[in-house]
Order: structure tokens, then sequence, then C-alpha cells
């Protein structure tokens, strides 16, 4: 007896877990990390935070809608150098994704996700700007979820997006996800 | 609404137009003084360029040039500055070549501005810019120094022990001469840990050689029968050259491309 009560409260979870993800319509996150630029030395690494909301079409299938903004990019002097660079790149980015998951289990997620990206650069030094570029680029991400049984639940992604002005950037970030 | 209620939406109205005011309109207009700095750029044997501006009072009317808050003097290396900062696309790879270029002089108390630029692996010869701008971002004015073309001292060689009198000359002689140039040789002497009072001596035109005796390069307060330990700084000066793009304001006053090459050796007596 108490095995079969064993057996129908682990069926009744996974149900209950399998139930959750097929019923989110969407999940909303924020999300913190780091940036690095890839194919070109000498920048150091940058902070950024990003909003993501994206909603499910079908149980596997949805669309992302994000912002990110970044801590500034600043290019590192030479090693004889003994002041500071005077430049800063400012970086702010939006778009749209488009993110294939797959329910493995009910409590992890992983997924997939193509970007298309709207960003803008700027380049300011001596208390100017001294350079503006605006332009769109892809992205590939690859993450995972980790749902709990409420609504909120982690996540962790790397991104890499190619050709900001110049630059191909890998993100890695952890986050915190809300599902309605 | 209460009238205690329009009130306060007035005052709080009239608050936020006081703030959005110009505090203050911005003055175009600039003391006439000219520039008068000294403008010096030197690269050593390992291949950095030292670049420096010192300001110096107007010799005709005593006037400094006039410095309001945001003035600035900046310094690059082979590349215009004007170009350096006017960045258009691939801002990741340009700021990091400007990163790397171009360098803004301190202000200090007194009237002098100092620009260093650490850049190696330039081939000579190359050209020193420096560039004056208007707080209101305007680059007032840019010119440049170019460094004479690059030379190996050949004698006295490194680390050599070179016996002497008083009367006997000792040689120079290095690589690459440049009948444009001038050259300069210092004298830098140090006997039993005493450190005299570096000389400079004018050697005139370059030809690849020259002479020099003791009595020329020698301190006469150093005792000629000790074994002292001498540094020859040589220093080729490259012809002064001037691009100024003058935008209303004066232009820079003495400019100087110098290579300059560093030798230390023993004398003996």
């Amino acid at each position: 007896m108490d095995r079969l009560r064993q057996h129908f409260l682990f069926l009744l979870l996974l149900l209950f877990g399998s139930q959750a993800v097929a019923d989110d319509l969407g999940v909303l996150s924020i999300a913190s990390g780091k940036a690095s630029v890839s194919n070109i030395d000498g920048y150091d690494k940058s902070s950024y935070y990003r909003w993501d909301g994206v909603f499910f079409f079908t149980p596997r299938w949805g669309v992302n809608v994000f912002i990110t903004g970044y801590e500034d990019f600043v290019p590192s002097t030479s090693p004889s150098a003994t002041t500071t660079s005077p430049v800063t790149l400012n970086l702010d980015t939006k778009g749209l994704g488009l993110t294939h998951r797959w329910p493995l289990y009910p409590h992890f997620q992983p997924f997939i996700r193509a970007e298309f990206l709207d960003w803008q650069l700027e380049a300011n030094a001596f208390a100017r700007r001294v350079g503006k570029d605006r332009g769109k680029s892809l992205g590939v991400a690859l993450g995972f979820d980790l749902p709990s049984r409420n609504a909120l639940g982690l996540r962790a992604e790397a991104i890499r997006y190619s050709d900001i002005s110049g630059a191909d950037i890998d993100q890695l970030s952890v986050g915190l996800t809300i599902r309605f | 609404m209460e009238p205690t209620t329009k009130r306060i939406l007035i005052i709080v109205l009239l608050l936020l137009s006081a703030g959005c005011e110009p505090s203050g309109s911005p003055s175009n207009t600039y003391a006439d003084h000219d520039l008068y700095p000294n403008f010096t750029a030197v690269e050593d044997e390992t291949g950095e360029v030292t670049t420096t501006v010192v300001l110096e009072p107007d010799p005709f009317t005593g006037q400094m040039l006039y410095l309001a808050g945001g003035d600035k003097f900046y310094a690059s290396l082979g590349t215009p500055t004007s170009q350096l900062l006017s960045m258009s696309s691939d801002l990741f790879t340009t700021s990091q070549t400007l990163s790397s270029r171009l360098k803004i002089m301190e202000w200090r108390s007194s009237s002098t501005y100092v620009a260093i630029d650490h850049t190696t692996g330039l081939t000579s010869p190359v050209r020193s810019y420096v560039s004056f701008e208007r707080g209101d971002g305007r680059v007032t004015g840019e010119t440049w120094v170019e460094l004479p073309p690059a030379f190996t001292l050949l004698n006295p060689a490194a680390n050599s022990s070179l016996s002497r009198t008083f009367q006997d000359p000792i040689t120079l002689s290095w690589t690459d001469a440049d009948n444009t140039a001038t050259m300069q040789l210092e004298s830098q002497v140090v006997c039993l840990g005493i450190r005299y009072t570096p000389i400079t001596i004018d050697l005139g035109p370059d030809t690849g050689t020259a002479q020099v005796s003791a009595a020329d390069y020698f301190p006469p307060s150093a005792p000629i029968n000790w074994d002292c330990l001498t540094a020859f700084t040589l220093k080729r000066l490259g012809p002064m050259r001037l691009i100024s793009q003058e935008l209303g304001l004066g232009s820079l006053n003495t400019f100087q491309g110098i290579q300059q090459r560093t030798v230390a050796f023993t004398t003996t007596p």
C-alpha cells in the first residue's frame, strides 16, 4: 500500500510538473551577467542586465522581447601607460527572439534562442561624445530554465552576438524568472 | 481643485520652469591670446616617444594663453588628433586606436602642460601631433612635428672602457647620417658616486661622426684621474616644421623632433 501510494504521489508530481510546463503562457525574467568582446583584445568585461519576456504560442515555441543595458566597455591601455583609457563605449540593445525549449523534466528545461538585435553604441571621451553607431545584429543563446513548483524560477544562459560595431560579444548571465 | 492645491501646483511649475532655464549663457568669446608653447617630441632607442608641451608667456606681451574650463591639449602619434576624434563606425576598433594613440595633457597648477605618448613599434619617421581644443568641443588648432630618422650609435660602444688623457679626443660615430638635421651631445659623468651637472655640446650638422675631447664633455670640477662612468646621449634634432590649422588662435612657438640614443661607458685615466 505504501509502495502504491509512493508511486501515485510520484506520478502526481510528474503530472503536476508537466502540466505546469504545458500551461504556462509566458515567462518574464531579469538577469545579470558579464559581457566580453571576443574578437578584439584589450577590452575589459562589462556587466549588464537584461529584461526579457517570452510568450509561448505553443508549449515549445515562444517569441521574446528584451532590452539590455550595459556598463561601459573600456579599452585597456597599454601596459606602459600610467593613465586609464580616456574612451568609454556605451551600448544599449533591444530586440526580438524566437525560443525553442525542451521540457525534459518539470524542473529543468533547456532552450535555444535566435535573436535579432537592434543596438546603439556611443563612444565618449573627454566629457563628450566622439562617435556614434547604430545597427542590427544576430545572436544565438543557449541556456536552461529551472522552474520551481510555484511561479518563480531560475535561468542561466550564454549568448553570442556577431558584429556589434565590429565586435563579437559573448554574454553569460543568471537570472530570476516568473511564469504566468 | 482646492486653492491650496492650486498654489502648490503653481509653485511646483514655477520651480520646474526656473530649473529648465539655462544656468548661464555659454561664452563664445575668449581672450585673444596666442599659443606660445614649446613643443618637443623625443623618441628613444626603445621606440617610446615622449611628447611634451610647455606653455610660456608671450615673449612680446607677457600674456599667457587663456585657458578656460574645459580647454585641453591633446597629443598623438602617427595620426592627426582631428582624425582620431572623428569616429564614424566600427567603434570598438577605432575607440581602441583612439585610446592607445591619443593622450590628454594633464592640467597642472603651474602653467605647464605635459603629454606623454608611450608608443612602440612605429617605424621612423613618425609625426607627433598636438591639438588645442576649446571647452565647447571645437578643435582650434593642430600642429605636428616630424621625428628625424632613427640611427644607431656605433662608437663609443656600450659598457666599453676607454683609456684617455685629458687631451685625447673621443671619436663618435653613428649610422644613417642626415645632413638636414643637427646633432647634439649630452654628457653625464659620475665619479665615485658623485653625479656632476650634465654638459650639452652642439655638434653641428649631422655628418655621421664627430670628435669631442675631455675638455668638452668632462666636468671641470671632476677629478680627471679617477675611473668615471660616462653616459653620452646623442640627439638628432629634426628640422623644425609647422603646420597649424589656424582657426582664430595663434601658433605654436617652438617645436622639435628629437631622436636620441644613449650609451654608457667607463673612462679611465
